[in-house]
């Protein structure tokens, strides 16, 4: 305590904020093998644009990127400054789209967060649009709540994970694509734009990024690309007003192919 | 009543962990019946920003006292933030030949109040804020000039700073208060959802008032480190002007406890040890507000002159008197 100055004649400004929105796909090509023993049924199924053998156990492209996104939430909340200062919203589309989290600080997410998210199933087809859409509306809607309440925010980042090809409505996915570039061409957004495996559509994840390529995931290394993205996200929130805050590119050569 | 002024800038938690200098600086200048403040938030993404936010703010201290009945006379603002510009400009262009850097790595912000003959001058450039009191209480004139984003501001050395600068002009009327701050500060000072100054801005204006300014700026550099910055990861830093005023009330018209707290006596004002004590005080101050040496002193008070010597030492250190060439006097007059 000071003479000069006490506690309860000072304010308390709230940290200010990094939104970022994850906007993952969950539909039924993300149940693909890609690890552990399996056995296969005998049985095939026709979903999400082709047909796939029906096989028990393993682990799958969604049980990976589940870890993933936990800890991913971990890391964040054994920050100091990112846990007050990251606000994580995620919208998934699987058959439709759908949003898993809304923005909230990360302490008041904790309670449903474990069991939102390991609750995701894969389904369904691919909407991405729809989800990119919804993604970028929670974005403006937060951003207003940010406004009215005088809380300072950094560039907001879109995080934009697919395994495949949009089969959603096409004006929808038009839309998206001119909404993102609207806001990333004048740096009001950050997005990043990852390819999951082989059948991911490099080309429709470029439409969403007129100022970096999207990045392919090397192997099924969501672990090493959720440990770079908190990273990312700490560093932002303990720069300072007037920093450029630049990405660690090293650092993603740790999980994407370039 | 004269004006007052107080400055202190500290370096904030971020900068200490990366070792990095404190890039918010901060000036203060009595010249020509002119007193001016100003301050500097050093860019972060600059590398020898904290170079240009010094330079900055000594040429703009420099360059105000000595044209502040011109730039107030004058109808045509742009003119008036056109030539502060130019100024500044070349105090960087030269500070970048001597650091063989470029103008960019010296990029800062600039606030900057000053007072002369009953008239004000305010301009500022990017975040920060600046506040005055008046009669009615605490109010804010400038709000920081973020653009949507927090790490985005303006700085002197942006194409678009002369546009952005915001300059005010005025009678000083029933204002008794000035205050600048950094984005920093600005976390505990300022409240970015009322919009509004915290109450203790009120408190240091009138301590600058009442305190001499070589007791003060440790109290402040003091409360800053451990009370402001502990807030924020930023740098912080403040530059007061003020003077006495109804908000401000000048020692002899402040209630006992406050007299008390200012004369550094401890003790419950139930004991008649402690009254005593303070009135001893009050008397000294209200015979220095005028200056006197210790002679004259020794004289009126009656007193002999070792004790009385020991009563004017214990009061040089709390700060309400001070010595000038063998006179002392009461700080706030």
């Amino acid at each position: 305590m000071n003479d000069l100055m006490r506690q309860e004649d000072l304010f308390s400004n709230p940290t200010t904020r990094v939104p970022i929105c994850l906007c993952l796909d969950v539909s039924a090509s993300m149940d693909r093998i890609v690890g552990g023993q399996t056995r296969d049924t005998g049985r095939k199924v026709f979903v999400d644009g082709r047909e796939w053998n029906i096989v028990e156990g393993g682990v799958t492209a969604l049980h990976e990127m589940i870890e993933g996104v936990n800890l991913f939430y971990d890391n964040l909340l054994d920050d100091d400054v990112a846990r007050y200062a990251a606000e994580v919203c995620i919208v998934t589309f699987g058959g439709k789209a759908q949003l898993v989290m809304d923005f909230a600080n990360l302490d008041r997410q904790e309670g449903e967060r474990q069991q939102k998210i390991s609750n995701l199933t894969a389904q369904g087809e691919t909407p991405m649009g729809e989800a990119v859409n919804m993604a970028l509306n929670c974005l403006e809607a937060r951003k207003n709540e940010f406004k009215e309440a005088g809380v300072d925010y950094y560039q907001p980042w879109l995080v934009l994970m697919t395994d495949g090809e949009p089969n959603g409505a096409s004006s929808e996915f038009e839309r998206a694509v001119a909404r993102t570039n609207d806001l990333a061409k004048v740096r009001k957004l950050t997005v990043f734009p990852i390819g999951i495996g082989d059948e991911a559509d490099m080309n429709c994840l470029a439409k969403f990024s007129p100022r970096r390529p999207p990045l392919k995931l090397k192997g099924m290394n969501f672990k090493k690309f959720f440990e770079w993205l908190s990273a990312s996200v700490s560093r932002t929130s303990q720069s300072m007003p007037g920093d450029t805050v630049k990405l660690d590119m090293e650092g993603i050569k740790g999980w994407a192919e370039l | 009543m004269e004006w007052k002024s107080i400055c202190c800038a500290v370096q904030g938690r971020g900068h200490a962990k990366k070792n990095l200098p404190c890039q918010d600086k901060v000036a203060r200048l009595e010249a020509n019946g002119v007193h001016v403040i100003a301050l500097a938030d050093g860019a972060g993404s600059a590398a020898l920003s904290h170079f240009g936010a010094q330079c900055v703010v000594n040429r703009a201290t420099a360059f105000i006292a000595d044209r502040f009945f011109d730039l107030i006379a004058r109808e045509d603002g742009r003119s008036v933030t056109q030539e502060i510009f130019s100024v500044l400009l070349q105090a960087l262009r030269d500070e970048a030949e001597l650091r063989e850097c470029t103008l960019k790595d010296l990029a800062s912000t600039i606030l900057i109040a000053a007072v002369g003959d009953g008239k004000f001058f305010l301009a500022h450039l990017g975040d920060g804020v600046i506040g005055y009191l008046n009669d009615s209480g605490l109010k804010v004139a400038t709000t920081p000039d973020n653009g949507e984003f927090s790490n985005e501001t303006v700085f002197v050395t942006s194409a678009d700073a002369v546009a952005r600068m915001r300059i005010f002009k005025g009678a000083l009327k029933n204002i008794s208060g000035f205050i600048l701050m950094s984005d920093g500060s600005e976390q505990s000072l300022y409240s970015k959802r009322k919009k509004t100054l915290a109450p203790a801005v009120k408190r240091l204006m009138h301590r600058t008032c009442l305190v001499d300014g070589k007791i003060l700026t440790p109290q402040l550099e003091q409360a800053l480190s451990t009370v402001i910055a502990a807030n924020t990861q930023d740098d912080c830093s403040v530059a007061i002007l003020a003077k006495p005023s109804a908000q401000l009330p000048p020692l002899n018209a402040l209630p006992l406890p406050e007299r008390q707290e200012l004369f550094q006596i401890a003790g419950s004002p139930a004991f008649r040890k402690v009254t005593k004590k303070i009135s001893r005080c009050d008397k000294i101050c209200t015979l220095l507000r005028r200056p006197l040496t210790l002679r004259q002193i020794i004289r009126r008070l009656h007193v002999k002159p070792l004790p009385a010597k020991k009563k004017l030492n214990r009061l040089l250190k709390t700060g309400v008197i001070e010595k000038r060439n063998a006179l002392y006097k009461t700080f706030s007059g």
